[in-house]
Formats: structure tokens, sequence, C-alpha cells
């Protein structure tokens, strides 16, 4: 499997992702718009650790790190949404107004 | 060390008008102790021969040294000066008793300059001086506007004769190329004549003898010590001194001799008449100096310039009292008017004091100006008999006028006058000056002229015997005149013909008429033609320039103005447009940009919609720019 073909995939996996965080009103689908953006960045980590660097350690150590922070961004992506639907009601992203300047 | 005879009274004066102190005590002590310490150093001088030379330039040296003459008459100053400042400290008015002795110390010094002088320089600063001395002191009581009057009188008559110095010295530089008198003996010809003619100019204008005499007169302004001084040993004294010293260079002149003993002759003469019929005390006394220092003259001239300064001597010494003792009477009576003093019964030491002065002035042996009196006669008979004669006959006049003074101011008047006695040191004054007259009596003794003679290295004049007695009966003659006067025309001189006798024959209204007046008017008439004709030209320019002046302003409100106007009108619509294109630009720039930026806020605001979805998707674009960027790059 050459890295073209690995790029290719974490592109359209970034693509679907992006699509997603701009199209769905739920928070709970924006969430898993930016965690698939997020699989595709790992994608490209690991596929250019494993085809270009000939398996050096730091690649693997970014490739976690990334995985930590989806992991991290997922919590309190949810906890946020959680306590927002707690204090208005809401669950989609239009309800939501007071970030307006 | 003989310049210290010049300087000690010099600085002495300063000293003493520094001090401050206007006690009388003080000031006659000063006065005295300097006049003491320089007959001291006189006499040391004229024993150990001093002399004095001070470079002044590498031209001009100024010298000083002394002859036996010139140590008699520097010895003489200081000891004549001396009784009459004391007494000055004593006698005179409080207001200015500072400055008088201060400038008295100052007369003494610039007098001891011209005696000790060895050169025309030094004589001529000594004699400047001691005329500006004397003006000074005869305009003392300044207060008084006519006294300063007379001692411009004065200055102005001596100045005039001073103008013959100036050519002497100058006549004598050219000649030899020095001012030394040493080398007088080079000049010859017109030089030697120019030299003589102004010296015996100037001799004659400060010894008041004819036509300078009336000059004495106005000096009796003065205060009665200054006058004293002035006719005893200073000023009065320099004239004759000066033609006694420099005898023997002048004498070579043909007309020297004829010269002066004409003037003194003259003055001796007129003098005496105009003191017979002088009726004030010290104008008097005045002519009296006159003529006995046309005898001096006369003494010069026939070539005995040894019995002039004898004669010098002598009548210092017999001057001095009397007009001390004419001051003394004059405090008294509050004037000087012979018919108003009789004070014999007031002031009976001074009266004998006087009189033994007048005794002298009158000739009478054994007093040794009888015996000066006779040497100036024996002199004169050596040129001719009448010459001795007519010096008899001025000696007969002095006794005239020698017995009226005395008869008039120290007589007994009926009834007797009461008057407050002088001061101790007055008296002292006269009583020391009469005696110093007595003890000149020894000249009458011939060992003591004999030795006199010798150390002064002279020969006096054989004496006549007939002589002799025609003195002694003119003398006789002109007391017993003198006395007649005062008792049957005690008035004489007040008034009528004597009156214009007793004011030097009608002298100074003549030159008043022959001089004065015709100077005022010649100048008056010059004046006038230089305002007319002289003035002409300038004013004729200064209409000219006027017109010009005139003629360019007009053009200049034409065309300068115009400049003027049209460039102040272009600057204010310069000005006026800067302003606005000024204002536009520089509220324009900042406000512009402030609109800019406000709208520019404005827009930003919008961006912030406070939905996640366009932020994201700004980042997304902004992610797909940079991407983008980077793959052109690449």
């Amino acid at each position: 499997m050459s890295l073209q073909a690995i790029l290719l995939v974490a592109a359209a996996l970034i693509g679907l992702g992006l699509y997603g965080a701009l199209s769905q009103k739920s928070f709970v689908m924006l969430l898993m718009g930016l965690e698939l953006m997020l699989n595709g960045v790992l994608l490209i980590v690991v596929g250019c650790w494993s085809r270009s660097t000939d398996g050096d350690p730091k690649g693997q150590l970014l490739a976690i790190i990334v995985m930590a922070v989806m992991a991290v961004d997922m919590a309190i992506g949810f906890a946020l949404v959680t306590a927002v639907y707690r204090k208005r009601q809401v669950d989609v992203i239009e309800g939501l107004t007071t970030m307006k300047h | 060390m003989l310049w210290m005879l010049v300087l000690l009274p010099m600085l002495a004066g300063a000293a003493l008008f520094a001090a401050g102190s206007e006690r009388r005590a003080w000031l006659a002590l000063v006065a005295g102790a300097t006049m003491a310490a320089m007959v001291l150093l006189a006499t040391f001088a004229a024993a150990g021969s001093w002399h004095g030379e001070l470079l002044w330039s590498p031209m001009l040296v100024l010298h000083v040294a002394l002859t036996p003459l010139s140590a008699a008459v520097a010895l003489l100053v200081p000891a004549v000066a001396l009784p009459v400042l004391a007494y000055a400290a004593f006698h005179e008015e409080r207001p200015g008793l500072r400055r008088l002795l201060a400038l008295l110390l100052l007369f003494v010094g610039a007098m001891e300059l011209l005696v000790i002088a060895a050169d025309l320089l030094t004589l001529l600063i000594g004699w400047e001086l001691v005329g500006a001395c004397s003006w000074a002191l005869i305009a003392h009581q300044w207060r008084d506007a006519s006294r300063p009057a007379s001692g411009l009188y004065a200055s102005v008559m001596t100045r005039l004769g001073d103008l013959g110095m100036f050519l002497a010295a100058m006549a004598a530089f050219a000649g030899s190329g020095s001012f030394a008198y040493a080398d007088l003996a080079q000049l010859h010809g017109l030089p030697l004549a120019l030299l003589t003619f102004g010296l015996l100019l100037s001799a004659a204008s400060k010894s008041g003898q004819l036509p300078f005499s009336p000059w004495l007169f106005r000096a009796m302004a003065g205060p009665t010590s200054v006058s004293a001084l002035l006719h005893a040993a200073t000023m009065v004294a320099a004239g004759a001194y000066l033609l006694a010293r420099l005898q023997p260079e002048l004498s070579r002149v043909a007309w020297f001799a004829p010269a002066t003993i004409a003037i003194g002759l003259t003055t001796a003469l007129a003098g005496g008449v105009v003191a017979i019929v002088q009726s004030h005390a010290k104008k008097l006394l005045a002519a009296s100096t006159s003529a006995h220092f046309g005898l001096m003259f006369i003494a010069v001239g026939a070539g005995y310039p040894a019995v002039a300064v004898a004669h010098l001597v002598a009548h210092a010494c017999f001057k001095a009292p009397l007009f001390l003792a004419a001051g003394i009477a004059g405090q008294r009576i509050d004037g000087y008017t012979l018919a108003r003093m009789r004070l014999g019964h007031a002031l009976p030491w001074v009266a004998t004091m006087s009189g033994v002065a007048a005794l002298a002035l009158a000739g009478v042996p054994p007093l040794g100006a009888a015996w000066t009196k006779e040497a100036i006669a024996a002199a004169g008979g050596q040129i001719s008999p009448w010459l001795a004669a007519a010096v008899l006959l001025a000696g007969g006049l002095s006794a005239v006028y020698a017995a009226r003074f005395q008869g008039l101011a120290f007589g007994f008047g009926d009834p007797p006058v009461q008057a407050e006695p002088p001061h101790r040191i007055e008296r002292m004054a006269i009583g020391l000056l009469a005696l110093v007259t007595l003890v000149l009596s020894l000249l009458w003794l011939p060992r003591i002229r004999a030795a006199l003679g010798e150390l002064l290295g002279v020969v006096w004049p054989a004496s006549d015997a007939l002589a002799l007695a025609a003195s002694l009966l003119l003398a006789a003659l002109g007391l017993a005149t003198g006395y007649l006067l005062v008792r049957r025309h005690p008035m004489l001189g007040q008034a009528g013909a004597p009156a214009a006798v007793a004011d030097w024959w009608g002298l100074p209204t003549l030159l008043r008429m022959s001089v004065s007046m015709p100077v005022l008017l010649l100048a008056s008439a010059a004046a006038r033609a230089d305002d007319a004709l002289i003035d002409a030209a300038p004013r004729a320019v200064a209409w000219l320039g006027r017109r010009t002046a005139t003629r360019i302003a007009r053009d200049d409100d034409a065309v300068v103005d115009r400049g003027v106007r049209a460039t102040e009108t272009f600057t204010t619509a310069l000005a006026v447009f800067g302003r606005r294109l000024g204002e536009r630009i520089a509220d324009g720039l900042p406000e512009g940009a402030a609109a800019l930026v406000s709208l520019g806020g404005l827009d930003a605001r919008r961006l912030q919609t406070g939905l996640s979805q366009h932020y994201v998707a700004m980042l997304a674009i902004g992610g797909a720019l940079l991407t983008v960027i980077l793959l052109l790059g690449s």
C-alpha cells in the first residue's frame, strides 16, 4: 500500500469530517465531524511515519499524542454539550447565541 | 634725592587732604613740619650739591640741580612758607581750610620744582603747576562769584605769558636738540632771540610787570595767606628768579639788558605811584610787589642776578609779614579800606612787627632790604647814573607808601579802636618773619657780605657814598611825605584822578578797551560772518538735500509702496488659500482614516455571528487558503 493511497484515504476522511462539522446542526454531530478530521490527521501521521521515516519512535509518539488529544477533545466536548443542555435545554448549534458579539 | 624736595610737600598736601581732619592745630602741625623738613632737606641738598635725573623717554630727560642762587631760593621758599602756612591754619575761615592748606603745600612743591629745575621742560612743568595752583587758590572762596572770576583773570593773564615759556622751550629744543640749561650755550641767532623773548614775556607776566601788572590786584581776591605766599616766595617770585637763573645765557642777546631794565624801571616807578594812591591795604602791597620786582628786573638787566636774588630774599622776608598783618587788620574791620583801619591801639604787637617790615619796605638802613636796594642802585649805576637815580627815586616812592601803609593801617586813631587780639600762632608767624627781616641787617656788615658773596660765587657791585647819602635823603623825604599824606589826606585814592591812577593808571580799562573789547567785537563779527557766509554753503546743501529727500519720498510712496502693497495682497491670498487647503488636508486625513477604521471595525463585528459553524467554516477556508499558498509555493 503506497503512501499516496493512505493520503487519499486521509484526505477523504478530513473532507467528510469537514462537511459534517459544517452541515450538521446537532452538537454531537459537529463533534463527530471533528473526530473524523482528527482521524484523517492521525492517519497521515501514521502513514508518513511508516512509509518515510523507517520506524522513528518520534512518529509513534506523535500519533499517540494525537490520539490522547482526540480522547480529551471528546471528553471535554461531550461534557460541554451536557452542561449546555442542562442549563438551556438546547442541543442544536443555533440555540446558542451568547457567543455573538 | 633732590626730587624729595618736590615730592615731600606734594605728598604731604595729598595726605593732609585725604586725612580729613579739619582741626587747625593738626593742619598747622602737618604743614609746618613739612616745611621744616623741606628747609632741612634744602640745606642738605645745597651742602651736598644733590642733583637728580628722571628719564621720561630717550629724548626727554628731566633734570634737577642746584646752583648757589637756586639753592638760596630753594631754601627761602619753605622758610617763608613755614610761618605763612601756620598762620593760614589759624587765620583763614573754616570752610575749605583743609583744601586750602593742601593746595598751599602743593603750591610750595610746584614752586620748588620750578626753582630746582635744570632744564626747560622741568621748569615748564613747575611753571604750569604754579599757575594752576594760583588759580585754585585765588578762587578758593568760590561761593562768592567774583573770586573765581578774579582767579580766571589772573590765570588768563599769566597764561598769556606762559605762551612765551612754551615758545622758549620750543626754540631751545629746535636750536640745541635739548631742553637742558647746560645746552642753552649752544644757541645762537634766532632760537636764542626767541628763547630770550619767550622767557622775558613769561617772567614779566608772572612777576606782575607792566603791562601784566593788573592781575596782581585781581589776585587779592584770594585769602591773605595765599597773597602773602604768592607775593613773597612763590609765583610772583618765579619770574624774577627765572631771569636771574638764566641771566648768563639770556644776556648774550644784545637787547635783553635794555628791555629788562625798561620793563623793570617802568613798573618800579608806575607801581610806586599806584601804591602811593591806593586805598586798599592788600592792593597797596600788591602794587609795591610789582615795583620791587621791577627793581629786581633792573638788577638782572644790569648783569647782577645775585643782587636780584638777594633783593628777592629780603623782599620775601618783609612782604610776607606785611601781608599777614594786613590780613589780621582786614579781619578786624571786615574789609581792607586803609582809611578805616588805624588799629595801632588794638593790635600793638602786630603794629610793631608790621612797622619793622614797613621800614624794610621803605629801605631804611640798617635793614637788609635797604642794602639790597643800594646794591641795585649801584648795579644800575654801572649802566648809567640816571638809572641809579631812577632806582633811588623808586626807593623813595616805596618809602612814601610804606609810611602811608603803616600810618593808615596801624596808626593811632582817635578814638582808639577796640579789637580782639590775634591768635598766638598768627603773632608768632609775623614775629618770626619780622625777626628774619631784622637778621638780614647783617648784610650791612662787610665781612658777612664778603662771606656770602664767596658762598654764592658772586661779586657785589661796589657801593657809592654819594648814592647812599641820596638814598637816605630820599627815604627820609619819602617817609615824611607818607606821614603827611596820612595826616592830611587819609582818604587819598578813594575818588577822582588818584583813584584812576590807583588802578594801574587805568591799565585794566585800557586793556579792556584795547584788547578784550576788540577781540569780543571781532569774535562777534566773525560769528556773524560765519553765520552769513560760511554757513550758506552747508545751508544750501541742506536745502538741496531736503528737496531731494522730499522727491525721493514721493517716489518712494509711488513705487516702493505699491510694490509693498501688492506683495501684501499676494501674501494674504496665498495665506487664505493655504488655510483652506491646509484645513482640508490636516483635518481630512485623520478624519478619513478614522472613518475607515470605524467602518472596518463594524464589518469585523459582523463576522462574529456567535455560530460555531461560521467560525469552523472560516477556519476551514483559512486552512484551505494556507494549503493553496503552500502548494503554489512548492
